[in-house]
């Protein structure tokens, strides 16, 4: 089973990587895996004006989307993405869905999952919250659903971030008062990563084929 | 097209995106290139600004051609008039963006309030439209109080005026706006193809009993002026003297002090209405929850009172009795503070934070998005979105019901 070509982003998620003001794991997905980090144009929206933040991470976000490490899903990307999805998935099936996502969750959150399950694609988000709120409405989420520590701790894996590095990015984002999964609350990276259920693994080819995720929580194996 | 309509609506584009959580240049660049405009923020637009869907679409182009009377939704040309500022527009804006809100909460919780349609469409048909303009806002109280359950018994109905007005599905608003002129006012909310009634009362410096009227008049233009886009009644304005208040105050009085609660009131309290003091009317204006004008104005109607003793009943200064009568003489905050068990706080629970004015929602909207959430049929960030504060701010102020379960 191929890399997915996409990952679709939230907002949440993606203010994390503002934080810290590193890219890399995002960068890596891209370069080394061929994995596009892809937003919809609702997080793209959000991201423009964060609440308490406002237009903050305008910058850092036009800088991704000018170099390539973040892309915009619109109608033409979307598109070229129709070769995976269900028969009879368009661009006007996937405003409809998010819509109606969009009445349960927030913009970003409900087009990123509309995005994904529309493309049969993985995406990062952090509000496990909207996950539970759109499953108990009968409603389909991504499959799977990473959120930023699941990319922080495969980049440390892979050699991306140092142990260090890590340490000091789980206490940058404490300190901006950001959520962070329990096992990382009260434990360094390397200790809270020995009980975090990481939903993005490497694999290599030659042990292909990995079991794919049924569902959000499963995990995803990637290969280089 | 975004420009346009912004521009006769008199409202900044920048400040207009802020109000509503966008980036400004967002907006700007909508104005410019309107296919920019993602489909997900146009029912939001259409309902604030009050324009159809397709005329967002429309490029500057195309735009050129149109009269302004083409594209100033009806709203607007009574909010950009003499006498009001931006901010009051920008109110406006706020309560239109919290009808919108509520409109999409009602599908998600498939509690769809429409009884105003029938109700208010019932009255209409049935008014005599050449009857006198007092004799028509009587009529349409008396139907008004028939229908619903403000004509089960005869005493004053200020306690459930505003759950009643909700459940009949109108947008009841009640929020300090310290420097404008306005006291009152009514406008459908909704998009253009879903519109709700709502009516508005400014709290700064009035009393709740004054409150109960300002919000059954403004109910009384939503039923009568429902065509003419917004009614509006300003704090210095006097007696109403043209049809349209006199149907409105009509309505409002007949509504809430029909002669029986007014007799009841009177007859309960064994008061003579010859020998009517400060005390007798303190009691009077406690148990039928509106202000002293109102049940003097009443009386007289309803022959209690010769028409000559109004003046001199309206002078007397009934404050400090009521105080000991009745809690809701208290200001807004003194009322809460002593009511509620969590006081002040409540009214910082019904606070927006996010938006650049902050406007204190009803109570009723706050509990049915909290209920919302506490029955799993919205996530936090959106009730916090429905809230317009951020979604710490959500769970601080309301609690988090997924605290201990992981994701």
């Amino acid at each position: 089973m191929p890399n997915p070509p996409l990952l679709l982003c939230d907002s949440d998620a993606l203010v994390q990587f503002f934080l810290i003001d590193d890219l890399r794991p995002l960068q890596v997905l891209k370069s080394k895996f061929h994995i596009q980090p892809t937003i919809a144009l609702e997080v793209d929206l959000e991201l423009r004006w964060v609440g308490k933040h406002k237009n903050r991470f305008v910058p850092k976000l036009d800088k991704a989307l000018k170099n390539g490490i973040l892309a915009r899903l619109d109608q033409s990307t979307f598109q070229g993405y129709l070769g995976t999805a269900a028969p009879g998935t368009s661009w006007g099936t996937y405003q409809a869905l998010g819509a109606r996502y969009y009445g349960v969750v927030q913009r970003g959150e409900a087009y990123t999952h509309a995005a994904a399950v529309s493309l049969a694609m993985p995406a990062m988000s952090n509000d496990g919250n909207a996950v539970r709120v759109l499953e108990g409405q009968m409603m389909s989420v991504a499959i799977p659903m990473l959120r930023a520590f699941d990319l922080l701790v495969f980049a440390h894996e892979f050699g991306a971030l140092t142990t260090k590095e890590c340490d000091d990015i789980r206490t940058e984002l404490l300190t901006n008062g950001e959520g962070i999964p329990g096992p990382f609350q009260h434990a360094s990276f390397v200790n809270g990563a020995k009980t975090f259920p990481c939903r993005l693994r490497v694999g290599n080819a030659a042990g292909s084929p990995y079991p794919q995720p049924t569902t959000h929580y499963d995990p995803l194996t990637i290969i280089p | 097209m975004l420009q346009r309509v912004l521009d006769s609506a008199g409202i900044d584009i920048r400040s207009c995106a802020e109000l509503l959580g966008f980036n400004p240049d967002l907006f700007v660049q909508w104005a410019a290139n309107p296919n920019q405009i993602p489909e997900s923020v146009v029912p939001l637009l259409s309902a604030v600004l009050s324009v159809p869907p397709s005329l967002l679409a429309t490029s500057p182009k195309a735009a050129k051609h149109l009269k302004d009377s083409d594209v100033t939704p009806q709203i607007w040309y009574k909010f950009r008039g003499a006498g009001l500022h931006e901010s009051d527009r920008e109110y406006v804006v706020l309560i239109r963006q919290i009808g919108h809100f509520l409109n999409e909460l009602e599908e998600v919780t498939r509690q769809k309030s429409v009884q105003w349609k029938s109700l208010f469409e019932t009255i209409r048909t049935t008014v005599d439209i050449q009857a006198p303009p007092p004799e028509q806002g009587k009529a349409a109280a008396s139907i008004f109080r028939q229908s619903t359950s403000l004509g089960h018994g005869a005493s004053g109905s200020g306690d459930v005026l505003r759950g009643f007005l909700r459940a009949l599905g109108v947008l009841v608003v009640e929020s300090p706006l310290a420097d404008s002129r306005i006291e009152g006012c009514s406008f459908y909310v909704g998009s253009t193809n879903s519109p709700r009634p709502c009516a508005f009362a400014n709290t700064h410096h009035t009393t709740w009993f004054r409150r109960n009227a300002i919000l059954m008049h403004e109910v009384g233009h939503a039923i009568f002026e429902h065509l003419s886009g917004a009614s509006l009644d300003f704090s210095d304005a006097g007696d109403a003297h043209d049809s349209i208040e006199l149907r409105a105050q009509a309505f409002a009085q007949e509504s809430l002090i029909p002669k029986e609660v007014l007799f009841h009131a009177a007859q309960s309290r064994g008061i003579k209405w010859s020998a009517l003091n400060e005390y007798a009317l303190a009691c009077l204006v406690a148990d039928t929850h509106v202000e002293q004008k109102m049940v003097i104005s009443a009386a007289v109607d309803a022959g209690f009172i010769e028409a000559e003793r109004e003046d001199q009943l309206n002078r007397l200064d009934i404050h400090a009795d009521l105080l000991k009568l009745s809690e809701h003489a208290l200001s807004t905050e003194q009322f809460l503070e002593r009511h509620s068990e969590h006081g002040s706080g409540w009214i910082g629970k019904r606070t927006t934070t996010l938006s650049t004015k902050a406007i204190r929602l009803p109570i009723g909207y706050v509990n049915a998005v909290v209920e919302a959430y506490k029955n799993r049929q919205i996530s936090p960030a959106k009730a916090a979105e429905y809230l317009i504060i951020d979604e710490q701010e959500f769970t601080d102020r309301f609690g988090d019901i997924y605290e201990n379960v992981e994701c």
